[in-house]
């Protein structure tokens, strides 16, 4: 009997030692700077470049304090992350996030609505492009500031081309003119391989097929969300032409591995073309790679591209915070201070005024091909669907790609295949 | 509340040395317990309980969740997915189990000598098990490309027809039990070595003296010898599959086309990527009762096999 009490009352005590556990380190004091804690989620040049920037906005800035760490993981695991601190309210203010998430962050009710603060004319709301705008509000709400902006481009290899024959593709060039270079590039004795393709069963796979079909005319779902749209006609002819690259041409390598070794075998010489995006000129450049840079081949003219915002995404302790936040990614996204992120890191201009900065054509020539990508920006035109159920459609259709491309299926059946599982994941309600 | 009152009057009033002394000790004794019963409290028995509450739940983690009753598991009946993640698992089991048990009992008998460097040729087939899962993963991932790796470019100087591996739905499970068989059968071996250190000369040389040959001496002398332990690394190498989760992480993603999809993997897909963590914790959950069926049918049959020896 004592030991069942004295266990209950170990049970009764848990609690708090587990409150004592959590907490996120930054207790405030009445009356002195707001304190404010974020997870930037940042690697190696990208880390350093935003902790500097932070430094010098703690050191101008006596109303507000940041702390920031890059909350221990990488952006790719954040999610996770995020999820737990939420669970256990060890969360950080402001948190970097794919903008992918949004839609199902956005149900947790400690995210923020920063809809009062962004109508500040300091924050210059409209500056920023419509896609990054459509990604951080979710059903009204405005859950975070833009952070990063990217598109799809095609990065090829000049010595490959040259060595093919074959000359620099020109930026009004077709998917024929794609899978015709790519065959010719292909030196399988070599191997060296036209292009390359992700089969694992992530969005890697899976967000190069949108352009196609977007391009085509097709969607990825119905107006109202409802049900799969992407096994259309135009759907279709996307996936076989890629399904006849890797099966008929033997052109494409297929990248079974989580993601990076597409890259790889770019920097190494042994890809012609490089379907991706800014983030790896750097590597590029490290790896000394004679690279071009041309945006994605069209369809009758269209060269629609897709992109990807990533957000810093604001969540709530109270209201006194909440503002801090908003005040402190105010100064960090304003254009003085964006420009020397993208100098540091290579990455793309997130609001339009930045062009007319001093000092953004040191940006473009330290990074070639940059203005290629930053002028592609006007091709990114439509988002994923923000849909909670989105990584599970994306999963689905990953699935059809790779036993496609490894001449298991045919584009139709495999496409009707995950269309059906799409509507009937979209069915669940409140999906 | 009331029983401790009872106790401590109880021991005021018959002040006893005996009774306050086993009060004492109980007091002692739980100060040395009681952080380590918080901390299993607290990080098993709990997460545990609120695990199998969220297998009732749509919760996505970031929404509270509906109750949904027995729906989750409902699903699971019928989910696709989770049945080849089951047939991925069973497949690595029985792959995986025999080998280990048969190779690591040949390979430490084979190391069970007196020779030259015998510590560095030990060492060579532990060093997988030490290695970082990560890194073997990622190592491996390389050696077993279907277009540039190592495995192929030696089939094909052979003149072999070069294989799908990691990018063929058929094949890229069993190269993933290479890879995990490689990486975990060193522990086999360590645990059977120390085994047959303990078996007593006499006993072997006994053998010999009735006549037994190599062969007849290692049926009848060795294997029952470890048999105990042989138990031990069934129970274990039976978790470290049905927990089976890095490699596929950091080799495959559990594609091409699930393939490799295990049942932890599964479940970390559908808690954290596909934002469905009740239906995870449902997964989970059948894993969890799998598993100890499983282990306490093993022991069942372990023990009875013992017992009629």
């Amino acid at each position: 009997m004592r030991r069942a009490v004295t266990a209950a009352a170990a049970a009764l005590l848990l609690p708090a030692v587990l409150a004592a556990c959590g907490g996120d380190g930054t207790e405030q004091k009445a009356g002195g700077p707001v304190e404010i804690l974020m997870w930037h989620g940042q690697e190696d040049t990208s880390a350093k470049s935003i902790e500097r920037l932070v430094a010098e906005y703690n050191q101008t800035h006596t109303d507000v304090k940041v702390q920031i760490t890059s909350g221990g993981v990488t952006a790719d695991g954040m999610l996770p992350k995020i999820t737990a601190a939420l669970t256990s309210d060890a969360h950080p203010d402001i948190a970097y996030l794919y903008g992918s998430w949004a839609p199902n962050i956005a149900r947790n009710p400690k995210t923020a609505d920063l809809t009062p603060y962004i109508k500040d004319p300091a924050v210059k709301w409209e500056d920023f492009w419509a896609s990054e705008r459509a990604t951080v509000t979710v059903g009204g709400k405005i859950i975070g500031f833009p952070a990063v902006v990217d598109n799809m481009v095609v990065l090829y290899n000049k010595k490959l081309l040259a060595k093919a024959g074959l000359k620099p593709p020109s930026k009004d060039w077709t998917w024929d003119d794609f899978r015709a270079m790519s065959k010719r590039a292909t030196d399988a004795q070599k191997g060296i391989f036209g292009t390359t393709w992700a089969i694992s069963g992530g969005e890697e796979a899976v967000w190069g097929l949108w352009p196609l079909v977007w391009q085509a005319g097709g969607e990825i779902l119905t107006a109202d969300n409802k049900k799969a749209a992407f096994n259309s006609e135009a759907g279709r002819r996307s996936l076989d032409l890629l399904r006849s690259m890797a099966v008929d041409d033997k052109s494409v390598y297929l990248d079974s591995s989580p993601a990076e070794k597409g890259q790889k075998l770019f920097e190494s010489g042994r890809l012609a073309f490089f379907l991706s995006g800014p983030w790896v000129l750097p590597d590029l450049q490290a790896a000394g790679v004679d690279y071009g840079v041309v945006q994605l081949p069209g369809t009758a003219g269209n060269h629609e591209t897709i992109s990807g915002p990533d957000t810093w995404t604001v969540f709530e302790h109270d209201e006194r915070r909440v503002k801090a936040s908003a005040a402190f990614l105010t100064w960090l996204t304003a254009p003085e201070q964006q420009l020397r992120w993208m100098k540091d890191t290579g990455s793309l201009p997130i609001r339009a005024s930045i062009a007319q900065q001093p000092g953004y054509d040191a940006y473009l020539k330290k990074y070639p091909g940059i203005d290629v990508i930053s002028g592609n920006l006007a091709n990114a035109k439509r988002v994923r669907p923000p849909t909670t159920s989105y990584p599970r459609i994306s999963s689905f259709v990953a699935d059809a790609i790779a036993r496609t491309l490894l001449g298991r299926a045919d584009a139709k059946s495999a496409l009707d295949e995950a269309a059906a599982k799409t509507d009937a994941a979209l069915a669940v309600p409140g999906s | 509340m009331t029983s401790t009152a009872t106790a401590l009057s109880r021991a005021s009033r018959h002040s006893t040395p005996p009774d306050r002394r086993r009060l004492a000790d109980n007091i002692t004794g739980w100060t040395f317990a009681g952080p380590a019963t918080l901390i299993i409290l607290g990080f098993s028995l709990v997460p545990m309980a609120w695990a199998l509450a969220l297998s009732f739940t749509d919760s996505d983690l970031m929404s509270p969740g509906r109750n949904v009753g027995l729906e989750n598991y409902r699903a699971l009946v019928a989910d696709p997915v989770f049945h080849q993640a089951l047939r991925n698992t069973a497949l690595l089991l029985l792959l995986y189990l025999p080998a280990s048990l048969a190779a690591g009992l040949a390979v430490a008998v084979l190391l069970n000598r007196k020779v030259r460097g015998i510590g560095f040729y030990r060492t060579c087939f532990l060093v997988p098990y030490v290695a970082s899962a990560t890194a073997a993963g990622l190592l491996m991932g390389y050696i077993f490309d279907r277009d540039f790796g190592l495995f192929n470019g030696l089939l094909v100087k052979l003149g072999l027809p070069a294989q799908g591996l990691l990018s063929s739905p058929s094949q890229a499970m069993l190269v993933l039990t290479v890879i995990f068989f490689w990486t975990r059968f060193g522990f086999s071996v360590v645990i059977y070595l120390a085994a047959l250190q303990e078996i007593s000369k006499e006993v072997v040389e006994a053998a010999a003296i009735d006549g037994a040959g190599r062969w007849a001496t290692f049926r009848h002398v060795i294997v029952p010898s470890v048999r105990h332990m042989t138990v031990f690394l069934a129970v274990w190498g039976m978790i470290d599959v049905l927990q089976f989760f890095d490699l596929v992480m950091t080799t495959t993603k559990g594609g091409p086309a699930n393939a490799t999809v295990t049942i932890v993997y599964y479940v970390w897909q559908l808690a954290f990527t596909y934002f469905t963590a009740g239906y995870g914790a449902a997964v989970a959950y059948v894993l969890f009762v799998g598993t100890l069926v499983l282990i306490v049918a093993g022991m069942l049959l372990a023990r009875r096999k013992g017992a009629t020896r």
